[in-house]
C-alpha cells in the first residue's frame, strides 16, 4: 500500500511535465519583446516551477507517509516490538472516587471509554494484554495475559466501580508480576488509567513501584476523567458515650466536609433503624469542615443502626457514615483473677464491691469475673475496664486477648500482689527480656509482719484518675493503710506516677499501650496487704479509675470498603437454631463469611466488605450483631494531579519510559515508539502552504 | 480570414460601402498646404493669375516682373507682387505594411468564434472559446480580424473618403521595401485597383519600412499626405530618418500603429511555444510569468513611437484590432479636425 501511495508523488511530477510541455505553438508578431520580459525574471522566478514540484512532491510524499502510520522510537527494543507485538498491562482504577460525576459524564464512562481507545490500538493476535483493577484488594481480570483482546473487552464492559480505595502500590506491583512472569521478555507496558486522585497517589512509594516493575517497562499515564464537582462529604461517625446505656443521652456525631470552592448548605439526617429521626442544616464554607451531632437517647438493649447522611450530590459514594451502636443496660467491668469473689477478704472479694456496690441491676457497671486461665475474647470487647486483680500468669489466649483490648484503646488496671509483677508488666506491654518495663519492680516489703504500714501521701489529684477527688476524699484516701508494697525502681519517662507513698516510692502510676492505658498499683486489695476494701474512698477510688480509662466516645473509621471485616460481639445465637449468617447492605447474604469460635463467642468473618453500609449477623429473623463499614474519607478529597505530574513522580523514582497524556494525533500509546504521522500531516500542511505562498507570491 | 460576398460589386473585402454612410459628411483634408495638378478644394503654396486675390508683397529681385502690380506702383510709386490664393486638388498616399508581423490574428488564427461555433465545436475550438471566453461577444469578431485586415480597412477608407471628395489616392505595400506602388488616381475605378491590390498581396516577410518610406519619398513628386499603416516592429531610427524625407519635402505624414490587442494585453495561455512571425526563432514561454514585464516593455515601445513622431511633427495614432476600424477612423478624423491628434 506504502509503495502505492508512493506512486501518488509521480501526480505532481507528470503535472509538472504536462505543464512543461508546450499546449500550443503561437505565431506571435515580435518575440524580441517576449524574451526581453522572460530575460528580466529573476533566477528565483524561473526556478519557481522546480520549488513548486518540490513543495507538491513533498506534501504528498508526507500525506502518504502520513496513512502509513509511520512511528519513531530510539528504542530499539520497542522498534523491534513490531514484530514481537507488545505485553500491555491495563491497570484501571476502581475506587471510589471514579464514581464521580461532572458535567454529566461519569468517571465510569470515561474510565470505560479510554480503556476502549486502549484495546482498540492493541492487535488481537499480536499484542498481549491484561487488566489489573485497582481497588483495596488489586486483582488482574484474566489469569494471564491474552492475545484474544475480545476477552478483555467483555471484561471491561461489565467493569463495574467499587465503594474502595485504591491500593495503587499492590496494583502496580501486581502488574509487574503479571508483566514479568507472562510478558515473556516482550516490550512491556503499563498503562494507568485513573482519576489521579492525589490522595491516593500521594500514598504510593513509587521506588518501590518502580522496584516491582520489569526492567524497561514503559509507564503511560492516560488523562484523567474530571473530578466530582461540588462534593460534600461525610465521615468519622462516632458516638459518646462509647458505651451507651438505655435511656441514657448518646451523642451521635459525624464529620461534614466541603470540597466545594463555594459557600454549602448540607441537610443532614439522624436515621436509626431505617427511621429519619432527626434533621440539622449546618452551613458550609468553601473548603471547610464542621461535625454536625445529635443527642439520642435508646430506649432499648441491643443493636441499632445509625446512619447519618447528606443530600445527593456529585459524589453519591460519601454521603452517608453509618454507625453500629450496641446499647446496654449497664456497662461491663472485667474482674480477672482467681481467686474466690465471693469469699471475705479476697482481692476480688472488695474489688467486686468497689465496681459494683449495690450488689445489682442498680449499680451502672456489671462485673464479670474471670479465672487467668479462661479464653474470654468475645467479653471484654464491650468492658468499661478490665481489672487484673492479681498477678498469676494469664492463659495464653487470654494474655492475647488482654493485650489486643489494651493496645485498641482499653483500660486495664493491674494490681500487684505478692506474685510475679516483673512478668506479668512484661507480658502486658510485650517485653519478652523484661526490659522496657514502665517501672521495674525492685522489692515487695511486707511492713506486715513488722507490724508496720505505710500511707499514701502524695498524689495528683489533677489527672484524670483523680479528677474526682474532693478534699474530703483525698483526706480519706490518705488514711488507708498498706502492708504490703512494691519498691519500684528505673521509672521510665512513659510511666507517669500518680500517687506515691509517705517514703516516696510510687505507688499508683499510669502509662500508655498501644491507644490504650495501664494503670499500675504496686498493692493489693486483698485484706492482708492493704486496708483498702475496708474504705469507701475504694469505691469512689474504683469508680473514678473506670470513669477515666473508659474511652470517651466509640466509632471512628472502622471497616473500610474492601478490606476484611470481623464482627464480634455476636450474643443470643442458639445453637439449635438456624445457621448464622452475615448479610450485606444491600440485604443480601454474603456467602463467603465464615464463622469461627473464639473461646466461648463467635465471631463472624467477611474476606471483603465490598460496600460501604451496615453488616448485620442475623439467625432467623433475629440480629444478633451489627457492624457498620464507613467509606475511606480520603475518597472524598477531589484534588487531582495531572498525568504530567504522576509520569514525572515515576521518573524521578528511576522510572525511565514514562509517557503523559497520550497522543491524539497517533493514539494513546506509543506501542512501537511515537507517532509521527501527526507530525507528517503537519508537515504536509506546511508544504501546500508554502505551495500557496510561492504561487501568490510570484502570481502578484 | 472572413470572406466577403459581394453581390452587387460595390463592396469589398475592405471596403464595405454602407459602412461608408457613417463618413457622409466628413473631409479628409491635410492640415499642411499641398501641390496638386488641378484646382481643388485644398490650400497650395502654389500662386497664380486668374484665382482670387490674397494679399500684396514689396518685390524682391528674382520675383517675375510681370507679377509687378503697375496700377499700384503708378499710384504709389513702389513695387508691390500681387498674391492670389491657390486652391488645389490633394494626393494621399496610403502605405500598408504587409509584413508578416501584420498577418496575426489572435491565438486563433483569424477563425472568427462564435458562441454557436464553441458549442457544436470541436475540442480545439472549445479551448480557443476558453482563451477568449473573458472578452466580450461584441469585440470577439474584431479580435480575430488580423492587424493588415485592420489596416486595409482603415486604409480603403480613407482612400475613398479621398476618392469622394474628388482627391486622388496612391497605395504603396511595403515588403522588403516597397513591394507595389499604384499611381495617385482619383476615379472609382482607381479605388477598386487599390482594394484589389490590397487583396491580392501577400502577407510575409519584412516589410523594410524605412526602405519603403525612402522609395516612395524619392517616387512622391509633389507634396501631399502620406499615411502609414504599420506595427513599427522594426529598429525606429531608420524608419523615423526615412520620414523625415517625406515631412522634408513637404508632405503630411500620419502614422497609424496597428496592433493587435494580444500585443497590448498577452493572452491568456500558460505555456506555449512562441514563433517569431518573421524571423521564425522560437521561445518557449509562461505568458503569465512575463504577463506584466512585457505589457510594461511594450506600453513603453508605443510611448516611445508616440513621442518620437510627435517630436517630428508626425502624427501617431495607435490603432489596436479591439476598435472597430471605423470608430478608430472617426476618432482620428475627429481629433484632426480639432486640431489634436
Amino acid at each position: 500500500m506504502m509503495l502505492l501511495g508512493a506512486l501518488l508523488v509521480s501526480l505532481p511530477i507528470i503535472a509538472h511535465l504536462l505543464n512543461r510541455k508546450a499546449k500550443r505553438r503561437l505565431v506571435f508578431p515580435n518575440i524580441e519583446l517576449l524574451r526581453s520580459s522572460a530575460a528580466s525574471q529573476s533566477s528565483l522566478f524561473r526556478l519557481r516551477r522546480w520549488i513548486l514540484l518540490i513543495l507538491r512532491a513533498l506534501a504528498v510524499l508526507l500525506i502518504v507517509a502520513a496513512f502509513a502510520r509511520p512511528l519513531w522510537s530510539n528504542d530499539p527494543a520497542v522498534a523491534a516490538s513490531g514484530e514481537r507485538g507488545s505485553a500491555v498491562v491495563l491497570l484501571v482504577d476502581r475506587s471510589l472516587s471514579v464514581q464521580g460525576v461532572s458535567g454529566g459524564v461519569s468517571g465510569l464512562s470515561a474510565v470505560r471509554a479510554s480503556s476502549d481507545q486502549v484495546l482498540a490500538e492493541l492487535t488481537s493476535g499480536v499484542e498481549y494484554a491484561n487488566v489489573v483493577y485497582a481497588d483495596a484488594a488489586p486483582a488482574a481480570a484474566l489469569p494471564s495475559m491474552t492475545s484474544n483482546l475480545n476477552v478483555l473487552r467483555q471484561e471491561l464492559e461489565q467493569l463495574e466501580l467499587t465503594e474502595h480505595r485504591a491500593d495503587f502500590s499492590s496494583a502496580i506491583a501486581r502488574a509487574g508480576q503479571i508483566l514479568a512472569d507472562q510478558s515473556d521478555g516482550k516490550n512491556a507496558q503499563l498503562v494507568v488509567l485513573s482519576d489521579l486522585q492525589k490522595t491516593n497517589w500521594d500514598d504510593v512509594d513509587f521506588k518501590a513501584v518502580n522496584a516491582a516493575l520489569p526492567e524497561g517497562t514503559k509507564v503511560t499515564v492516560l488523562p484523567a476523567p474530571a473530578p466530582a464537582g461540588e462534593n460534600v462529604a461525610i465521615s468519622a461517625p462516632a458516638y459518646e458515650p462509647a458505651i451507651p446505656m438505655v435511656g441514657q443521652a448518646t451523642v451521635l456525631r459525624a464529620k461534614v466536609t466541603s470540597f466545594s470552592s463555594e459557600a454549602r448548605e448540607a441537610l443532614v439526617s439522624l436515621r436509626i433503624n431505617d427511621r429519619k429521626l432527626q434533621t440539622q442544616t449546618i452551613r458550609l464554607g468553601p473548603g471547610q469542615a464542621r461535625e454536625v451531632a445529635f443527642t439520642h437517647g435508646f430506649e432499648r438493649v441491643g443493636d441499632h443502626r445509625v446512619a447519618l447522611t447528606i443530600e445527593d450530590d456529585g459524589l453519591p459514594g460519601d454521603n452517608t457514615a453509618y454507625l453500629a451502636v450496641r446499647v446496654l443496660e449497664r456497662v461491663p467491668v472485667v474482674i480477672i483473677g482467681d481467686s474466690d469473689p465471693n469469699q471475705s477478704g479476697t482481692d476480688t472479694y472488695f474489688l467486686s464491691r468497689a465496681v459494683a456496690p449495690r450488689g445489682g441491676t442498680l449499680d451502672s457497671y456489671e462485673v464479670r469475673y474471670v479465672t487467668t486461665q479462661e479464653p474470654i475474647a468475645g467479653q471484654i470487647d464491650q468492658a468499661a475496664v478490665v481489672i487484673l486483680a492479681d498477678t498469676k500468669p494469664l492463659g495464653p489466649s487470654l494474655l492475647k486477648t488482654v493485650r489486643e483490648y489494651l493496645s485498641t484503646g482499653g483500660g486495664v488496671i493491674q494490681f500487684c500482689d505478692d506474685g510475679p509483677v516483673a512478668d506479668r508488666l512484661a507480658s502486658l506491654v510485650g517485653s519478652e527480656d523484661g526490659k522496657d518495663l514502665p517501672w521495674k519492680p525492685v522489692q515487695m516489703r511486707d511492713l506486715g509482719a513488722q507490724g508496720n504500714w505505710i500511707r499514701l501521701a502524695e498524689a495528683d489529684w489533677r489527672s484524670p484518675l483523680l479528677r474526682s477527688f474532693d478534699l474530703p476524699s483525698q483526706e480519706s484516701l490518705q488514711q488507708i493503710a498498706f502492708r504490703q508494697v512494691w519498691r519500684v525502681a528505673d521509672v521510665q519517662d512513659t510511666m507517669r506516677v500518680v500517687m506515691s507513698f509517705e517514703d516516696g516510692s510510687p505507688a499508683v502510676g499510669r502509662t500508655n499501650i498501644g491507644t490504650g492505658s495501664l494503670v499500675v498499683c504496686n498493692f493489693s486489695p486483698a485484706l492482708g496487704a492493704s486496708d483498702l476494701g475496708k474504705y469507701g474512698s475504694f469505691v469512689a477510688l474504683m469508680h473514678a479509675m473506670t470513669e477515666a480509662l473508659t474511652p470517651p466516645s466509640s466509632g471512628g473509621l472502622g471497616s473500610a470498603p474492601g478490606t476484611p471485616l470481623t464482627i464480634t460481639g455476636i450474643t443470643g445465637v442458639v445453637a439449635d437454631g438456624d445457621p448464622p449468617r452475615v448479610v450485606g447492605p444491600e440485604g443480601k447474604p454474603i456467602p463467603d463469611a465464615v464463622f469461627s469460635t473464639l473461646g466461648d463467642t463467635l465471631v463472624a468473618s467477611v474476606r471483603s466488605a465490598e460496600r460501604a453500609g451496615f453488616y448485620r449477623v442475623m439467625q432467623g429473623d433475629y440480629t444478633r450483631a451489627i457492624a457498620a463499614v464507613n467509606v475511606d474519607p480520603l475518597e472524598s478529597d477531589p484534588a487531582r494531579i495531572t498525568e504530567g505530574e504522576l509520569a514525572e513522580r515515576f521518573k524521578l523514582a528511576g522510572a525511565k519510559a514514562v509517557h503523559a497524556g497520550g497522543g491524539t494525533t497517533g493514539g494513546l500509546l506509543e506501542l512501537r515508539g511515537a507517532p509521527l504521522w501527526g507530525w507528517m500531516a503537519g508537515l504536509a500542511m506546511l508544504m501546500l502552504a508554502a505551495e500557496m505562498f510561492v504561487v501568490g507570491y510570484f502570481r502578484r | 480570414m472572413p470572406e466577403t460576398v459581394d453581390t452587387t460589386g460595390a463592396n469589398h473585402r475592405y471596403l464595405r460601402l454602407q459602412e461608408m454612410a457613417r463618413f457622409k459628411n466628413v473631409v479628409f483634408s491635410p492640415r499642411h498646404m499641398v501641390t496638386g495638378a488641378y484646382a481643388g478644394r485644398h490650400a497650395s503654396p502654389q500662386r497664380g493669375h486668374s484665382v482670387e486675390f490674397a494679399d500684396y508683397r514689396e518685390y524682391m529681385p528674382g520675383d517675375e516682373v510681370s507679377d509687378v502690380d503697375w496700377k499700384l506702383y503708378g499710384r504709389s510709386d513702389k513695387l508691390f507682387i500681387k498674391l492670389f490664393e491657390h486652391y488645389s486638388d490633394m494626393s494621399v498616399t496610403l502605405l500598408i505594411d504587409s509584413s508578416a508581423s501584420m498577418r496575426y490574428a489572435g491565438v486563433n488564427g483569424g477563425r472568427k468564434v462564435s458562441s454557436s461555433d464553441s458549442a457544436g465545436g470541436s475540442w480545439l475550438r472549445k479551448a480557443a472559446s476558453s482563451v477568449t471566453g473573458r472578452m466580450k461577444n461584441s469585440s470577439r469578431a474584431v479580435l480575430d480580424v488580423s492587424k493588415y485586415d485592420l489596416a486595409c480597412r482603415m486604409a480603403a477608407a480613407i482612400g475613398f473618403l479621398t476618392i469622394k471628395q474628388q482627391d486622388k489616392v496612391a497605395l504603396c505595400i511595403a515588403r522588403n521595401g516597397l513591394a507595389e506602388y499604384l499611381r495617385p488616381g482619383g476615379s472609382i475605378s482607381h479605388l477598386f485597383k487599390i482594394l484589389a491590390l490590397m487583396e491580392t498581396q501577400d502577407v510575409a516577410e519584412k516589410a523594410d519600412l524605412a526602405t519603403a518610406i525612402k522609395e516612395l519619398a524619392l517616387r512622391n513628386k509633389r507634396r501631399g499626405v502620406v499615411a502609414i499603416f504599420s506595427d513599427l516592429e522594426e529598429p525606429q531610427e531608420p524608419i523615423l530618418k526615412a520620414m523625415a524625407m517625406l515631412t522634408h519635402r513637404g508632405n503630411e505624414v500620419v502614422v497609424f500603429q496597428v496592433l493587435h490587442q494580444d500585443e497590448l494585453k498577452l493572452p491568456d495561455l500558460s505555456d506555449a511555444l512562441i514563433e517569431d512571425s518573421e524571423t521564425g526563432q522560437r521561445v518557449r514561454l509562461n505568458m503569465d510569468d512575463i504577463r506584466e514585464a512585457y505589457e510594461g516593455k511594450i506600453r513603453q515601445r508605443v510611448d516611445s513611437w508616440s513621442a518620437a513622431l510627435r517630436a517630428k511633427r508626425i502624427d501617431h495614432n495607435l490603432i489596436p484590432t479591439t476598435v472597430p476600424y471605423y470608430q478608430a477612423l472617426q476618432r482620428y478624423l475627429f481629433n484632426r479636425a480639432g486640431g489634436v491628434s
